[in-house]
């Protein structure tokens, strides 16, 4: 059961990355636009707030008109949900939302007054994050080596809409929480180690501490940052192989599997065209070649790249993390978010951090195989945050990918080095 | 503990040649779907949330 307001003035702490903070939306100046694209939900208050007939026109249209009930619902916050018109909300005018403009943010829906940000309560402290599907929170995001050192402080500092809120459980230890998850995000940053090695080393801390009480998880955590650092870890992790042309299998799978299931934005698409023509992918070609090439690419641009702009996947992964509550937040059928430190759930966290990973990285080594020298922090902002839009916020994408892995049942950090693996 | 390792897939190759190639198809045709702005009225699951 939700109470907001009490949940709220539990809040003693706010928990954000340095990136949230300096996050300003950058209107008619942004390249894509959040009102493009997606279907957009409005909650329920909103949507009764609509049916006024008193308030003027937005837009040359009477505002009642621009919403529908959602026959989807599950709750007051996605009651109802903007008619689009083609792809775009109708209310968007020269870049800015004309409701806004003309009745003030309070008429805007719960969501809309939110994005990109994030705001949760977990353990009684509040943690705000960005949504790495908007061009400015991902430029924020991705380019600055300290965007995601994180600040902590007393207090909440804002007042908040209910709706606007996540309230993931507060009868949880936020102190073993959070270590934890700090521990997995030193792991990421652990630079001794490429990266692959980090997030597959993830998988088998994750195998120790499925199951486990969250307030025993942080020793086991120490441990297994501990045995990466010293070198334990090397046997297991020197001994994977790599697997190019299963890599770029999995990737292409997912990526039509997706393409084919919503509409995706032009700037996905754009990426995605790029990638091709870096890959030189045509009717004629054989797996054995467009592998050949990747691993060319990857070894000639794409590893290059990445030991120049270490922090552009670090910091990538760590959003990803915290935003998620990697490895506890569950999704419920519901749509609601829960803590879950069940072996299935974290497994399930695990597999989609690191095939989100995996496709975006496939893809920077196609687009680093079209752009050669000239590919640099640019390109890779634009992916990721179009591959954010059209990936991160898909009702079915999470269910495909699982199912699709599932289908090969072998041990999850052997599936998941063959993916990640340099 | 040893594992095992990812199963190859069970396809031949002439069956992965295949299916590379109605990957390609299917990604052309999205690409010229999107380029036509014929995707529009298939926004369904994908949502600010």
């Amino acid at each position: 059961m939700v109470h907001f307001e009490r949940d709220m003035a539990n809040v003693q702490r706010v928990r954000e990355p340095r990136a949230y903070e300096r996050f300003r939306c950058i209107g008619p100046e942004c390249e894509d636009t959040c009102c493009d694209g997606w279907g957009i939900l409005v909650d329920e208050a909103t949507y009764g707030k609509y049916q006024n007939p008193a308030l003027p026109e937005v837009a040359g249209k009477v505002l009642s008109t621009l919403v529908e009930i959602n026959p989807a619902r599950t709750s007051s916050g996605d009651f109802a949900r903007i008619k689009l018109e083609g792809t775009r909300c109708p209310a968007l005018l020269d870049g800015l939302c004309a409701i806004q403009k003309t009745l003030g943010e309070p008429y805007i829906a719960d969501l809309c007054s939110m994005f990109p940000r994030v705001v949760s309560i977990t353990g009684g402290v509040l943690e705000r994050s960005l949504h790495l599907s908007c061009p400015e929170a991902a430029r924020l995001v991705l380019l600055d080596p300290d965007a995601m050192r994180f600040e902590e402080r007393e207090g909440d500092g804002q007042p908040y809409r209910a709706g606007s809120v996540v309230l993931l459980a507060n009868d949880v230890p936020d102190d073993s929480v959070h270590r934890v998850r700090s521990l997995m995000m030193e792991v990421i940053r652990e630079r001794s180690r490429p990266l692959w090695q980090r997030i597959v080393s993830l998988g088998c801390a994750i195998d120790r501490i499925a199951d486990m009480e969250i307030e025993r998880a942080a020793g086991v955590m120490e441990d297994h940052l501990r045995c990466l650092r010293t070198g334990a870890l090397d046997e297991l992790l020197l001994s994977q192989k790599g697997n190019p042309a299963l890599q770029l299998e999995t990737a292409l799978e997912l990526i039509v599997a997706r393409l084919g299931a919503d509409y995706t934005s032009p700037r996905f698409i754009e990426c995605y065209r790029e990638f091709m023509l870096g890959l030189e992918w045509n009717a004629k070609s054989s797996m054995e070649e467009l592998a050949e090439r990747y691993q060319g690419a990857l070894r000639t641009w794409f590893l290059p790249f990445v030991r120049e702009h270490e922090h552009v996947l670090e910091n990538y992964l760590i959003n990803y993390m915290f935003r998620t509550l990697f490895p506890y937040r569950k999704k419920r059928p519901d749509q609601r978010f829960a803590i879950d430190s069940s072996r299935e759930s974290m497994k399930n966290a695990y597999l989609l951090l690191a095939t989100h990973y995996a496709i975006i990285r496939a893809l920077l080594i196609g687009l680093a195989a079209r752009h050669r020298e000239q590919f640099g922090p640019g390109q890779a902002v634009k992916l990721v945050q179009s591959y954010s839009k059209a990936f991160l916020h898909s009702g079915t994408f999470e269910k495909t990918a699982s199912e699709f892995l599932d289908r090969n049942g072998e041990e999850l950090t052997r599936k998941i080095a063959v993916l990640v693996m340099d | 503990m040893p594992c095992p390792e990812w199963q190859e897939s069970p396809m031949t190759e002439s069956e992965r040649g295949n299916r590379l190639l109605e990957l390609y198809r299917s990604s052309e045709a999205a690409i010229r779907a999107a380029q036509l702005a014929h995707g529009g009225n298939r926004i369904g699951t994908n949502l600010i949330r």
